[in-house]
């Protein structure tokens, strides 16, 4: 009889000595009390050695493998492996429960119940060797194969429930693209446990035949061009993500990588928290590669947890806080559009996906792109938000500064870095960002204190620097500065100047008399300016980085006490007299009625 | 009054399992001490380095075995094997629940099936010396039940070495020692009722 008899010697010894087949005695109880002891794994290896180069028409089984513990009920189990386990070759061969329960009894003792009624499944009290030899004639007859169509079907009946400590099936395709992203650079070889799990678990046999993955397919790890440093925040890193990334960088050797080492399980949500900022700051990252789910507590199922009661959410604030130039890469099992889309508001700068089922060559292309674009961003963006913060405190702890300029200078600010990231991708926003940060300067030399501007123009409300002499198409103003040939730059020396005030002039004055320098061709002033008139203000030219960052630094000195160096009123034009005002009133007026 | 002893590492688990009224009722039960945190991590560490003092006094030992090193497990089972004592281990990677009373009673639970609600009866039963066998804990009332469905397994098994004779022996202390025939009426009607 080409048969197999599985027992683990608490069949009747009259039986397993007298049947007609094969027999094979699976017997955990002495294995069990070990450190080690899983019981997939134990019943997977059992198996494997059992149905090795075997082909057999008809597997016994009884309901319980245990000596001690009969509602384990582990024949079943075994059934649910023969039936989810290609590698053993036996998943289409009828399979017959010998015991004294009926079917119907042992539904109601155990959820793998179900198998007993699927196709090619019987059962019999009768542990008669005889008995068991026509019981074979009989199925051989009747139903000696099931169908592909009938597997499919017996297999989703099974309804297996994933191990408690895979929460959600987010879990499930966590492990399974660790485990294929792995494979595919091959690196599966530093996560074990990994692949022991999902070859033997029975629950993931079940989930694979119900869900088949393409092959994931080998390729190597890319160069990523670009110098940074890229930090983990994943409570899977020891499981194997921590591994997986080293190899992913592994022909980068520009890529400083770290991951935060914790304890996840057993710290609280606000500890987690302060660990990530923590780590963030030290490591000084340019680039995060954060979870979403990092505690229990994200896992909830009833109800589950907004998007921003997640951990990785709050991580993400923290970051933010610490520099907005900080790029962080949400990775994630969650497909979940509002997941997306709530981090996606608070700054996140790229979403991955960790599917179990996806294109592995795209998803590995996918994070090298991800993360190279995200490391070139973010010195420049660090950078920027480090000084813009810089500008904030100055102003916020000068007197001299109203609400309102403090308010303005913040959202030019603001509004100027997001159109910096915009620009990463666009470069057309890089314009718009520098003619939004020159607003700050704009709006600096609109105040009174700094510039005052009517027929006597002022720096400081006290260094007469201009003052008008004509009115009308002549206009004209004796000036303190004067534009040097052929340029625009100005060095002090009284002159007549017949055009507008405008920006250049009033920064220039500043530049000379507020900061005390001998012209205005400090600090890239002009080289700014020009950027501004003729680069910034028209379509179809293009604006650095280096371009913008200098502005900002140029708006950073500006806004800094520290660099006041006012020069003394006596510097400036000399204050007009009572009878030289009147007389001058008096010219404009007579020059209006001719 | 019995005493058992708690160690679980991951205090998050607890409240997803257990709402917090039963968790107060845990905490306030007599004879049960619980670890988290600090203290548990403590503990952990020196089970995993071969100190099993703190166990003494305790009668049943509750452990996530996660928690532990290789080195840690066997600390803990050897404690429980040479004192005669009842072991739970329970961890989330754990498919299924499984028993032996070889060596000592030995019980590896999932976290999930641990933390259910009949954990809380138990354990208040177990300090008062109210249970009748470690698996009460997983089967509830079917724990009878689980041990009759034993002792028809021996009756058909026939010939018993030795090891199944002294099994055969503790079961007849527990459950009354019926013929084959009144045996499967009685699991019968147990069974019906579930």
């Amino acid at each position: 009889m080409n048969a197999l008899l599985i027992h683990s010697n608490n069949l009747n010894p009259n039986l397993v000595n007298k049947f007609p087949g094969d027999k094979v005695a699976i017997d955990y109880s002495e294995s069990i009390q070990r450190s080690n002891f899983i019981l997939d794994r134990f019943l997977h290896e059992e198996l494997s050695n059992a149905f090795n180069n075997k082909e057999y028409q008809l597997i016994f089984i009884p309901y319980t493998l245990s000596q001690q513990n009969y509602l384990e009920l582990t024949g079943l189990r075994v059934a649910a492996h023969i039936r989810t386990t290609d590698e053993f070759n036996h998943q289409y061969v009828p399979i017959v429960f010998v015991g004294p329960e009926t079917p119907e009894q042992i539904a109601r003792l155990s959820d793998l119940g179900y198998i007993l009624f699927t196709s090619g499944v019987f059962s019999t009290a009768s542990q008669e060797s005889d008995f068991l030899k026509k019981f074979f004639d009989r199925i051989m007859e009747e139903k000696s194969k099931i169908t592909e169509s009938e597997h499919a079907k017996g297999i989703e009946r099974l309804q297996l429930s994933p191990p408690a400590n895979y929460q959600s099936h987010h879990s499930i395709d966590n492990e399974l693209a660790l485990l294929r992203w792995s494979e595919y650079l091959k690196c599966d070889d530093r996560i074990p446990e990994v692949k022991e799990n999902l070859k033997a678990g029975l629950y993931f046999k079940y989930h694979r035949v119900l869900n088949p993955v393409r092959p994931s397919g080998t390729g190597n790890p890319y160069l990523i061009y670009a110098k940074g440093k890229v930090l983990l925040i994943d409570d899977e890193a020891e499981k194997g993500w921590k591994d997986f990334y080293k190899c992913f960088f592994k022909h980068s050797p520009q890529i400083t990588f770290n991951s935060l080492s914790a304890d996840f399980k057993s710290l609280s949500q606000q500890d987690i928290i302060e660990a990530a900022r923590k780590k963030v700051e030290e490591f000084d990252a340019e680039v995060v590669l954060l979870d979403l789910r990092l505690c229990d507590l994200d896992f909830d199922t009833d109800p589950q947890p907004e998007p921003k009661n997640l951990t990785g959410y709050k991580v993400l604030e923290e970051i933010k806080k610490i520099n907005k130039g900080i790029q962080v890469i949400i990775t994630t099992a969650s497909n979940k559009i509002r997941n997306y889309l709530s981090t996606h508001d608070l700054g996140a700068n790229g979403y991955i996906i960790k599917r179990g089922d996806s294109d592995v060559a795209e998803d590995i292309k996918n994070l090298k792109n991800e993360i190279e674009y995200a490391i070139k961003a973010s010195q420049p963006l660090k950078d920027f938000d480090e000084i813009s913060g810089d500008i904030s405190q100055n102003i916020n702890k000068e007197a001299e500064w109203n609400d309102d300029f403090k308010n303005k200078v913040q959202d030019y600010l603001n509004i100027s870095f997001d159109l910096l990231v915009k620009s990463f991708k666009n470069s057309d926003y890089r314009r718009y960002a520098y003619l939004q940060l020159f607003l700050v300067i704009e709006e600096f030399l609109a105040q009174e204190h700094i510039f005052s501007y009517g027929d006597n123009c002022f720096i400081d409300n006290n260094i007469l620097v201009t003052h008008k002499i004509r009115e009308g198409d002549n206009r004209s103003f004796k000036s303190i500065i004067k534009r040097n040939p052929g340029s625009k730059i100005y060095t002090i020396e009284e002159s007549e100047y017949n055009w507008t005030i405008d920006v250049n002039y009033k920064m220039s004055a500043v530049l000379i008399f507020r900061y005390g320098f001998d012209s205005s061709n400090k600090k890239d002033w002009h080289t700014i300016n020009e950027i501004r008139n003729t680069k910034a203000a028209h379509k179809g030219t293009t604006v650095s980085l280096r371009e913008v960052l200098h502005l900002i630094n140029f708006i950073d000195f500006i806004v800094n006490p520290q660099n006041k160096q006012f020069r003394s009123q006596n510097e400036g034009l000399s204050q007009p007299s009572l009878m030289s005002n009147l007389r001058s009133l008096n010219q404009n007026s007579i020059g209006d009625k001719k | 009054m019995r005493k058992i002893i708690l160690l679980e590492d991951r205090p998050g688990r607890q409240e997803q399992y257990i709402d917090s009224e039963n968790i107060s009722k845990l905490k306030a039960l007599q004879g049960l001490k619980i670890l988290l945190g600090e203290e548990c991590r403590d503990m952990i560490n020196k089970l995993n380095q071969a100190d099993d003092s703190q166990l003494n006094e305790f009668t049943l030992i509750l452990i996530h075995r996660s928690a532990l090193s290789a080195e840690g497990i066997d600390t803990v089972t050897t404690h429980c094997q040479q004192n005669k004592k009842n072991l739970v281990f329970f961890s989330g990677g754990i498919s299924q629940s499984q028993f032996t009373s070889q060596n000592f009673p030995y019980l590896l639970l999932n976290s999930k099936d641990f933390y259910q609600s009949n954990m809380l009866n138990f354990l208040s039963k177990f300090v008062h010396g109210d249970t009748e066998h470690i698996t009460e804990l997983v089967y509830g009332d079917s724990w009878k039940l689980n041990l009759m469905l034993n002792y028809r397994q021996l009756l058909l098994k026939g010939e018993l070495g030795r090891l199944d004779e002294i099994f055969k022996e503790s079961l007849e202390e527990l459950i009354v020692k019926l013929p084959l025939e009144e045996l499967n009426k009685e699991i019968k009607a147990k069974i019906t009722l579930l």
